[in-house]
């Protein structure tokens, strides 16, 4: 079966073209402007070798915020996206789909969390947060320079369900399969279905009859 | 049980095992033993002619060999399927089966086990669980004194159905008891034994000494117990109507039972923790309440699924909140109480939300797999060139490599989970993950250490624990050191040894080798292969005569915010307290060994001419950081 | 050995070996329902409630309690603990921490006889509790000598120490006295013979 999965289209580190980055610092309201000042942030993004287009965004995860990006990605005819804002746990899925809105492959956007580990964590040294945002940026930067686009890959799919164990949780999983008009292979070791829960006799908490 | 046998899409293959998975989501391919019942399933109609005939009686396992079975038989009246089976162990060849089936012919000595191949595009893995065997528990007796008996067993002794016809009684004289008593935690929440609580045995002790004051409104019977448990609905209001048909509940782990050899009386001495007194009452017979273990072949099930399993052997789930049902395994999901002890409405709610999961896969024509996964150099990897290596085959925890010597190592790209510990392990550097290329992970180093390295604290975290925790620290705002500049990939076992020789390279100051803890990794065992590397680092470190405070191991899981910051913080402490030019001439000594370590790091293919472009962000920084 | 003393009862019994399992106890009463000294000698004596105490830091009533002093470490509940906590090295560690309070063991203890002890250290060696050691002490017209000496804080009144002495120096003065086995052992022989 695997030789009928591909092996994801990949040709190396460098992509064959020229990376033009859009970089988009995230305010998040006064959660990182209020520690850095995010307008250096942008200038300094913006003098960084590659990067085509730098911009400072109140909520990048917001739908205006989201739509500039989406509008940048025609207008300045960017191939990479950097976002700097939050943390990948938060907003990777929500950025990975907004930029393929605009028609980029989503694994070439990269983010720079200067929020959860940046201003939320160097509130009291704003100097070092701003220079600690900048470095971030910067790899951000750097690391989607050399960004692949990637396909998810894709494998197909045996219609037939295989449940192991004929207890009461196998059981119903069963059923519950089945009913989806799945086909499902019950498979139990011993001579009998019914598990555990055919050797009790009543059960708790409303004591009725196990089988 | 009967619905499943009657939904025409269920096939139930009794008497059955699984022999080998293999494959991947989607596309299992697996081997089913059906073992040979010398019953035709075709011809048997089940009117028990075979069993009346059998001469030979052997225990039966289900009525916890409290009664005995035919070596034709079946487990129970209401077996599903309906169909005979001939013990071949028990059976003397006598042949007087075959002659009682008659003309129905179902009776068949020539069968053998058979071995089918079924394509599968998901798993609901529902093994269930095992029980103790008090035996080894000397001090209650049990196998020794007769009246002491085991849950199970007296599940048999007084269900309608069981080898009494339900009428309680003792087995030493099969005479009715008055006074019974029952023992929570025998052989759970023991550390000799099972650590762990078993979930339900508070409630089934409950609702047997219930049951049995049902049947016999006059029986005195106490519950020796640690803590009761009842957390799910309705379980308190139970514990309420025991209490209220006066069941004793009383607090205490006894230390063991005594035994009048002539009546077989039994003594439970034990402390009554809310009276701070000893005490020791006489019963006519003790049930154990025994623990719930892992199914005694479970090792094994677990080998041949390839799920792992939790410290105390139940399998592992992905994540124990968020993904309980999932297994590591893409399409191989666990219900009920194989994957931990479970009462009976939590296994029937984890057997829909299996199916549920299984469901998303099985209603799809395709099904998307994440893409950072393993691609080999083919023509850098030196099995292709005959020599022998295998080394990424050992690093894979999920045997998504394919190792044949002479021939370049193939990751099998479905089954890769694309944790990078090949990558992290590969000596020859033939292997990359996708998305996480040593050309970008090398890129983000270089600039992030590209003003005042010496100042800068480098920290390697895994994406699922480590950086976690320095999520948390931020959000509950736990401040440390600015001076850190943080690093993700999948798992500690991608951080490769070149990226941190690359770090002290370009003169970082400090180094943070940071994943989770070794029983939270998301990749099975990716952590132990990180934690191996990083020993090894430390000791090459100190042989190299770096100042131990310049490298540290911490496993830091998501919930670790406060340790995080703590961790930083010593780190910049110690750091501090190295003198600066005393750092700096230390970084200078030690960057030609470096230097010598990544000889071939412009070989990987995609570094040099990356580096290239890196240097003009570098060089761009530093002219920005240090105004002319 | 130094004891950490500014810190809470719990802490230092942690830090003494034998004392580190201490917060693992769920009081369950099995060690208390397994103890020998309870059932034959002492009705109110409580393992388990002697751990409680030690965990909340109640150091005056786990001094006083009778539990510290009795314990002779025959270790019959260590077996039998589902926490495989060793309940006599948590009640030693209390007991030690009694004693450098300047607690005095409220029961007997072997005491030598200073005039006629020859240190010849066979006590020392027979003490299954380590109880016994030699130490230099100034007697009046004798001088510097060495001579045995007993820890009260780690003596269980065994009497083994009394039985191998070879000139009744070390002894047992109130019960299990010489005299009063001697004439216990008469009476068992007597009744014997009768």
């Amino acid at each position: 079966m695997s030789e009928e999965i591909k092996t994801p289209n990949y040709a190396g580190a460098m992509p064959g073209d020229n990376p033009r980055i859009g970089v988009y610092v995230c305010h998040c309201g006064s959660n990182i402007a209020g520690v850095i000042p995010c307008d250096q942030v942008v200038d300094f993004a913006a003098n960084l070798p590659g990067v085509v287009h730098a911009a400072e965004t109140m909520y990048a995860c917001a739908d205006s915020g989201q739509r500039l990006i989406k509008e940048d990605i025609t207008r300045h005819g960017l191939n990479r996206v950097v976002v700097s804002a939050c943390s990948v746990r938060m907003h990777e899925p929500t950025f990975r789909a907004c930029v393929a809105e605009a028609g980029m492959n989503p694994f070439l956007m990269e983010m720079a969390n200067i929020r959860e580990q940046c201003t939320w964590a160097h509130g009291h040294d704003r100097e070092g947060a701003l220079e600690k945002a900048k470095d971030l940026t910067a790899a951000a930067v750097a690391k989607a320079a050399f960004l692949t686009p990637l396909d998810m890959i894709e494998v197909p799919v045996s219609k037939k369900a295989l449940v192991i164990g004929g207890g009461v949780a196998g059981i119903n999983a069963a059923l519950d399969l089945a009913e989806q008009k799945i086909p499902v292979i019950l498979v139990e070791k011993e001579p009998t279905i019914g598990g555990v829960m055919a050797q009790l006799n009543k059960t708790f908490p409303t004591m009725d009859c196990s089988i | 049980m009967v619905d499943a046998a009657r939904q025409p899409l269920i096939e139930v293959k009794a008497y059955t095992e699984v022999e080998r998975v293999e494959g991947f989501v989607g596309n299992f391919k697996v081997t089913l033993r059906e073992k040979a019942k010398y019953v035709r399933a075709d011809r048997c109609n089940g009117c028990a002619a075979c069993a009346k005939a059998c001469p030979v009686e052997v225990p039966n396992y289900f009525e916890m060999n409290l009664a005995p079975r035919k070596a034709a038989y079946i487990p129970m009246s209401q077996s599903v399927p309906l169909i005979y089976n001939i013990d071949m162990d028990a059976c003397i060849h006598c042949y007087k089966c075959v002659e009682a089936c008659g003309a129905l012919e179902a009776i068949d000595f020539s069968m053998e086990d058979k071995m089918v191949e079924e394509e599968i595009g998901a798993i609901v893995v529902a093994t269930g669980f095992g029980h103790f065997d008090p035996t080894p528990m000397t001090e209650y007796g049990y196998g020794r004194f007769p009246n002491v008996i085991t849950a199970m067993e007296m599940e048999r002794l007084n269900n309608s159905a069981g080898p009494t016809r339900g009428s309680l009684m003792r087995p030493s004289d099969s005479k009715s008891l008055r006074r019974l008593a029952i023992i929570n935690c025998v052989g759970s929440r023991d550390k000799r034994y099972n650590s762990a609580c078993s979930n339900f045995c508070c409630m089934y002790a409950i609702k047997n000494a219930l049951l049995l004051k049902q049947m016999i409104p006059e029986m005195d019977i106490s519950i020796y117990y640690i803590d009761i448990r009842t957390p799910s609905k309705g379980y308190e209001e139970f514990y309420d109507r025991a209490r209220e048909a006066g069941i004793k509940f009383i607090q205490g782990r006894p230390a063991g039972i005594t035994e009048d050899p002539d009546s077989h009386q039994l003594f439970i001495k034990s402390e009554d923790i809310t009276l701070g007194r000893v005490v020791e009452h006489e019963y006519d017979m003790v049930m154990l309440n025994q623990a719930a273990i892992p199914q005694p072949d479970q090792n094994h099930m677990s080998s041949v699924l390839n799920v792992a399993q939790s410290p105390g052997g139940w399998y592992m789930e992905y994540h124990p909140k968020l993904r309980p049902m999932d297994s590591p395994t893409d399409g191989i999901f666990f219900a009920g109480a194989c994957q931990g002890p479970k009462d009976i409405p939590a296994s029937v709610a984890q057997g829909s939300a299996a199916a549920a999961r299984a469901s998303r896969i099985l209603h799809s024509d395709t099904w998307q797999i994440e893409p950072t996964v393993a691609v080999v150099w083919e023509d850098r990897c030196v099995s292709g060139k005959g020599q022998a290596c295998g080394i990424c085959e050992r690093a894979c925890p999920y045997g998504a490599i394919d190792y044949t010597k002479g021939i370049s190592a193939e990751v099998i790209t479905a089954k890769c989970h694309g944790c990078g510990a090949c990558v992290g392990e590969c000596p020859h550097d033939s292997i990359t993950q996708l998305h996480y290329t040593d050309a970008q992970v090398l890129a983000q180093i270089r600039t992030l250490l590209a003003v005042e390295p010496e100042k800068k604290i480098l920290a390697f975290r895994c994406q699922w624990c480590s950086y976690g925790g320095a999520d948390l620290a931020g959000t509950s705002h736990f401040e440390y050191s600015a001076n850190e500049r943080g690093l993700r990939v999948m798992c500690s076992a991608r951080m490769d040894a070149d990226l941190i020789y690359e770090a002290y390279r370009l003169g970082a100051g400090a180094v943070l080798f940071s994943g989770c803890h070794p029983q939270d990794c998301h990749y099975i065992t990716g952590q132990i292969a990180g934690a191996k590397r990083a020993a090894r680092l430390d000791k090459m470190f100190a042989r190299m005569g770096m100042n131990p405070a310049r490298f540290r191991t911490e496993w830091i899981s998501a919930a670790e915010g406060d340790k995080y910051a703590r961790v930083i913080n010593e780190m910049q402490a110690a750091l501090d307290a190295i003198p600066q030019d005393e750092l700096k001439a230390e970084i200078e000594r030690l960057k030609p060994e470096m230097e010598k370590k990544l000889s071939k790091l412009n070989q990987i293919p995609g570094v040099e001419e990356a580096m290239i472009q890196v240097d003009f962000i570098v060089s761009e920084m530093q002219n920005k950081a240090v105004p002319v | 050995m130094s004891l950490p003393v500014n810190s809470k009862l719990a802490e230092q019994v942690k830090a003494i070996p034998g004392g580190e399992m201490l917060m693992m106890c769920f009081s369950c009463g099995t060690c208390t329902s397994k103890c020998m000294i309870q059932e034959k000698l002492e009705p109110a004596y409580n393992p388990r409630r002697l751990i409680r105490e030690a965990v909340f830091n109640l150091e005056d009533m786990a001094f006083n309690d009778r539990t510290t002093w009795l314990c002779s470490a025959c270790d019959l509940c260590y077996p039998a603990c589902p926490q495989k906590i060793h309940i006599s090295g948590v009640i030693n560690a209390v007991k030690q921490l009694a004693v450098a309070r300047g607690r005095q063991n409220p029961y007997q203890t072997a005491k030598v006889d200073e005039s006629t002890c020859v240190a010849c250290e066979l006590c020392v060696e027979i003490c299954p509790y380590e109880a016994i050691s030699l130490i230099g002490k100034k007697v009046p017209f004798r001088g510097m000598i060495s001579m045995a000496s007993v820890d009260p804080g780690k003596c269980m009144a065994c009497g083994i120490c009394n039985a191998a002495c070879r000139s009744t120096s070390i002894r047992l003065e109130q019960d299990f006295n010489d005299n009063l086995v001697v004439e216990n052992l008469w009476g068992w022989l007597e009744s014997e013979a009768v």
